[in-house]
C-alpha cells in the first residue's frame, strides 16, 4: 500500500496538471473574438469543470493519505474523476475554428438569429473545419447525460438548452452560396427536434419477398462453400443492414426537405453544386442516400412547392437536366443498397415531403410568391454591385432582408446572369470565373452583414426604448 | 454643387426604378443623427474589418517594386472587431479601416470623404480627402492613422468621418465609364492593380542610367 499511495500521489498531481493545462487554455483562448456567444458558454463551461476537477482531486488527496481505502477503491475513486479530462479537452476542440476571422462573420449573427427562429431555446456555434464537410451536432443533451451522476453534473447550466455545433469547411468559408447547405444541417436539427422518425419510420415498410430472397441467395452461397451461417442469423443481420440504411437515409432525405422548405431553391442549387461534384452520383452509404436519389426528392419538391415553369430559362434548362438525370435507375452493386432503393420509392419520398411539411407548419418557410418577389427586386441590385441587406427607401428602420432571400438572389444571379454581373467589374476582378465568383460572394456576405446590422439595432433600439418606458 | 442634407435624404427616401441610379447608403441605422438638418455631409460609421501590414515581415514598401501587390497580399492582418468590441491604435500606427455602409452612386453624383474633427482633435487622423467617383460602389477604404500620443479605442460603429456628395455635370450617354479598381470592394484593401502611372518614371530612370 506504501508504494501504491506514492503512486496514486503521483496519480493525482499529474491529473492536477491536467487540469491546469485545460485551464490555461481556456484563459489563453478566451480573448479572442467569437463569432457567436456559444463558444463562450463552452469556455466557460470547460473553465468551470477543470476547477472542479482540481478541487476533488485535491480532496482525494487527503482522503488517499488516511490509509482508509483500499487500492481498488482509490483506482476507482480517482478514475471516476479523471476520465471527465479527455472530455475537456474534446469540448475545446469545438471552439477552436469559431473564432470571428476564421468563420464566415458576416453570416453568424443572421444565422444564430435564423436557428433561434426555428429553434428557440438555442445556440450556434459555428466553426471552420479543415474538411471539406458540412456537419452539425447538438451537445447540450449528450454533454448532460454524459455527465449525469458525475460531479461536473451541475456545470451543465453554463450550457443552452440546446447547443448546435455546426461545421463548414474552413477553405470554403466565404463561399456564402455553399453555405445554403446548413440548410439541410437544420433540417436534421428539426427532423430530431420533432421527431420525426417516429411518425415516419412505421409508414415506410421495406419488401419481405426481396429481404427472403436475399437470404436465400445468401445461404445459399453460404451452403456451397460449406460453412453456413443459420439462416435466422443471416436474416438478422440482413434485417439491420436495410433498416439502418432505410433509417439514414431516410433522415437524410427528410432533412433535405425540410431545408428546402426553409431555404427554398438555393439548397438545391449549393447541392447540386457542391455535393455532385465530390462524389458519384450513385454512391451511397449506410448513412447517406445516393445523390441521384436526394436530387429527385429536391427536385419533386421544388415543382410541388415552387412554378418551376415560370422561372428564368437557364434556371428550368438547369432544373430539367437534373430532373432528366436523377429519373434515371440508380447504379448499385450491393445488396442492401438495393433493397434499401426499392424501399425508398415514390411512394417514401411523398410521405418524406408531407412529413417536411409537418415539421415546418408553425414555421416561416420560404415560398414561391419570395422567390419570385427577390428575383425580381434583389437579384438586379447585385446586378448594379448594391448589396440586397435592404432595397430602401434607404435609412428606415424595418426594411431589412431574410437570409434566405439573400441566398437565393445570389444563386439566380450565379446561375442566370452571371456573366452580364461579370460584365462591369474590374478586369483584374474579372479575369476568371472563380475570381468574379468571389466578388459576388462577397456582396452576398455584405448583404448579409448588412440585414444582419438592421436587425441587430432594432432589436437593440426596441430593448432600450422599453427599458426607458 | 454639394447636395444638403435634405437633397440626400430625399433621394435615398425615393430610390429610382433602376437600381444603377440609385443614391445607395446602406445601413443608415440613425438617419436622423447622421444626416443633420440644415448640413451638407452624411455622417458614416466606423466598419468591422480591419487592414494591418505586418511590420514585422514587410521591410519596406515600394510601390513600383515589381512585388509589391504580391507583398501587400502576404504580409497583411484582416482583423475583423464585430459593434460592441474595439480596436486599438497605438500613436505612430496606421491601419486600413472601412466604413460600415456601403456607398453606390449613381453616374451624376460624386462624393468626397473628410474625417471628423472630434476624432480629430484626439489625434485620430482618417484621410485627407477621399474622392469617391460616380458610379462607385462598394465600402470606403478609411485610411486612418493615430498621430498623437495616446493610444486611441475604435468602436466600428461610431461615426468617425462624413460623406459630403456633389452632383457631376452630365456626362454624354456615349461614355462608357472605366470600372474603378475598387469597385465592389466589400473589404479594406490595397489597390489590385499595378500602378498606371509608372510609364512615366520608367521613362526618366532609363535617361538617368549611364549608357
Amino acid at each position: 500500500m506504501d508504494s501504491y499511495g506514492r503512486i496514486a500521489a503521483l496519480k493525482i498531481e499529474t491529473a492536477q496538471d491536467r487540469a491546469h493545462a485545460v485551464i490555461e487554455e481556456v484563459q489563453r483562448v478566451e480573448n479572442r473574438v467569437y463569432a457567436s456567444p456559444g463558444s463562450r458558454n463552452l469556455l466557460s463551461f470547460v473553465s468551470d469543470a477543470a476547477v472542479k476537477i482540481d478541487v476533488l482531486l485535491e480532496n482525494e488527496k487527503a482522503l488517499t493519505q488516511t490509509g482508509l481505502l483500499t487500492v481498488s477503491q482509490i483506482e476507482t475513486r480517482l478514475h471516476r474523476i479523471t476520465k471527465l479530462i479527455p472530455l475537456l479537452h474534446w469540448m475545446l476542440g469545438f471552439v477552436e475554428g469559431s473564432e470571428v476571422h476564421r468563420s464566415p462573420a458576416q453570416l453568424i449573427p443572421t444565422l444564430r438569429r435564423y436557428a433561434q427562429s426555428i429553434l428557440p431555446d438555442s445556440e450556434i456555434v459555428v466553426r471552420s473545419k479543415p474538411e471539406l464537410n458540412y456537419s452539425i451536432q447538438d451537445i447540450a443533451k449528450p454533454l448532460a447525460e454524459l455527465f449525469k451522476g458525475t460531479p461536473l453534473e451541475t456545470s451543465c447550466s453554463k450550457l443552452p438548452d440546446r447547443l448546435f455545433m455546426m461545421s463548414i469547411p474552413g477553405v470554403e468559408s466565404g463561399h456564402i452560396l455553399i453555405h445554403a447547405v446548413l440548410s439541410h444541417e437544420l433540417g436534421h436539427a428539426l427532423y430530431n427536434k420533432k421527431e420525426i422518425a417516429k411518425e415516419l419510420l412505421p409508414k415506410i415498410g421495406f419488401n419481405e419477398n426481396l429481404v427472403k430472397g436475399l437470404v436465400k441467395m445468401m445461404f445459399e452461397n453460404q451452403e456451397k462453400q460449406g460453412n453456413p451461417t443459420p439462416e435466422l442469423r443471416i436474416r438478422k443481420q440482413v434485417t439491420q443492414e436495410i433498416t439502418g440504411r432505410v433509417h439514414g437515409w431516410i433522415k437524410e432525405l427528410c432533412s433535405d426537405a425540410i431545408g428546402i422548405r426553409l431555404f427554398g431553391p438555393a439548397l438545391f442549387f449549393a447541392a447540386a453544386h457542391l455535393l455532385t461534384s465530390l462524389r458519384p452520383l450513385d454512391k451511397s452509404s449506410e448513412t447517406h442516400p445516393p445523390l441521384r436519389l436526394r436530387t429527385k426528392l429536391m427536385i419533386r419538391m421544388l415543382k410541388e412547392l415552387y412554378t418551376v415553369e415560370r422561372w428564368h430559362d437557364e434556371l428550368q434548362a438547369f432544373v430539367r437536366l437534373w430532373d432528366e438525370v436523377s429519373g434515371e435507375p440508380i447504379f448499385s452493386t450491393n445488396p442492401y443498397d438495393q433493397i434499401a432503393l426499392e424501399t425508398v420509392n415514390d411512394a417514401a419520398l411523398d410521405l418524406i415531403s408531407a412529413a417536411s411539411d409537418t415539421a415546418t407548419a408553425s414555421l416561416s418557410c420560404y415560398t414561391s410568391s419570395q422567390f419570385t418577389r427577390d428575383i425580381k427586386v434583389l437579384a438586379p441590385l447585385l446586378l448594379s454591385y448594391i448589396p440586397p441587406g435592404e432595397v430602401g427607401p434607404y435609412g428606415q428602420c424595418g426594411t431589412a432582408e431574410k437570409l434566405a432571400s439573400i441566398i437565393n438572389s445570389g444563386w439566380h444571379v450565379y446561375l442566370c446572369d452571371f456573366e452580364t454581373f461579370k460584365q462591369n467589374l474590374h478586369p483584374n476582378d474579372a479575369r476568371t470565373r472563380f475570381s468574379a465568383a468571389t466578388k459576388l460572394h462577397e456582396l452576398v456576405l455584405k448583404a448579409l452583414e448588412i440585414s444582419g446590422i438592421q436587425v441587430a439595432w432594432e432589436e437593440a433600439s426596441r430593448d432600450s426604448k422599453r427599458r426607458k418606458g | 454643387m454639394i447636395l444638403s442634407a435634405e437633397k440626400v435624404r430625399n433621394l435615398l427616401a425615393h430610390p429610382p426604378e433602376n437600381p444603377v441610379d440609385r443614391l445607395v447608403i446602406s445601413p443608415l441605422l440613425d438617419i436622423d443623427k447622421q444626416l443633420k438638418p440644415g448640413t451638407a455631409s452624411v455622417d458614416i460609421r466606423l466598419g468591422q474589418r480591419f487592414h494591418i501590414p505586418l511590420r514585422a515581415k514587410l521591410s519596406q514598401l515600394d510601390l513600383l517594386s515589381e512585388t509589391h501587390q504580391a507583398d501587400l497580399l502576404k504580409y497583411k492582418d484582416d482583423t475583423f472587431v464585430p459593434i460592441g468590441d474595439y480596436f486599438v491604435l497605438h500613436p505612430g500606427q496606421f491601419v486600413l479601416g472601412e466604413t460600415l455602409e456601403w456607398v453606390h452612386l449613381p453616374k451624376d453624383l460624386t462624393a468626397f470623404v473628410v474625417g471628423k474633427s472630434t476624432w480629430g482633435r484626439d489625434g485620430l487622423i482618417i484621410a485627407t480627402a477621399i474622392g469617391v467617383h460616380p458610379n462607385f460602389s462598394g465600402i470606403l477604404t478609411l485610411e486612418i492613422s493615430n498621430v498623437g500620443e495616446i493610444p486611441i479605442y475604435l468602436y466600428p460603429g461610431l461615426c468617425i468621418a462624413q460623406l459630403f456628395l456633389a452632383s457631376v455635370e452630365q456626362i454624354p450617354e456615349s461614355v462608357a465609364p472605366v470600372p474603378s479598381a475598387f469597385l465592389v470592394q466589400t473589404s479594406p484593401r490595397t489597390r489590385n492593380v499595378e500602378i498606371e502611372d509608372r510609364d512615366v518614371v520608367d521613362l526618366f530612370r532609363k535617361k538617368l542610367k549611364p549608357s
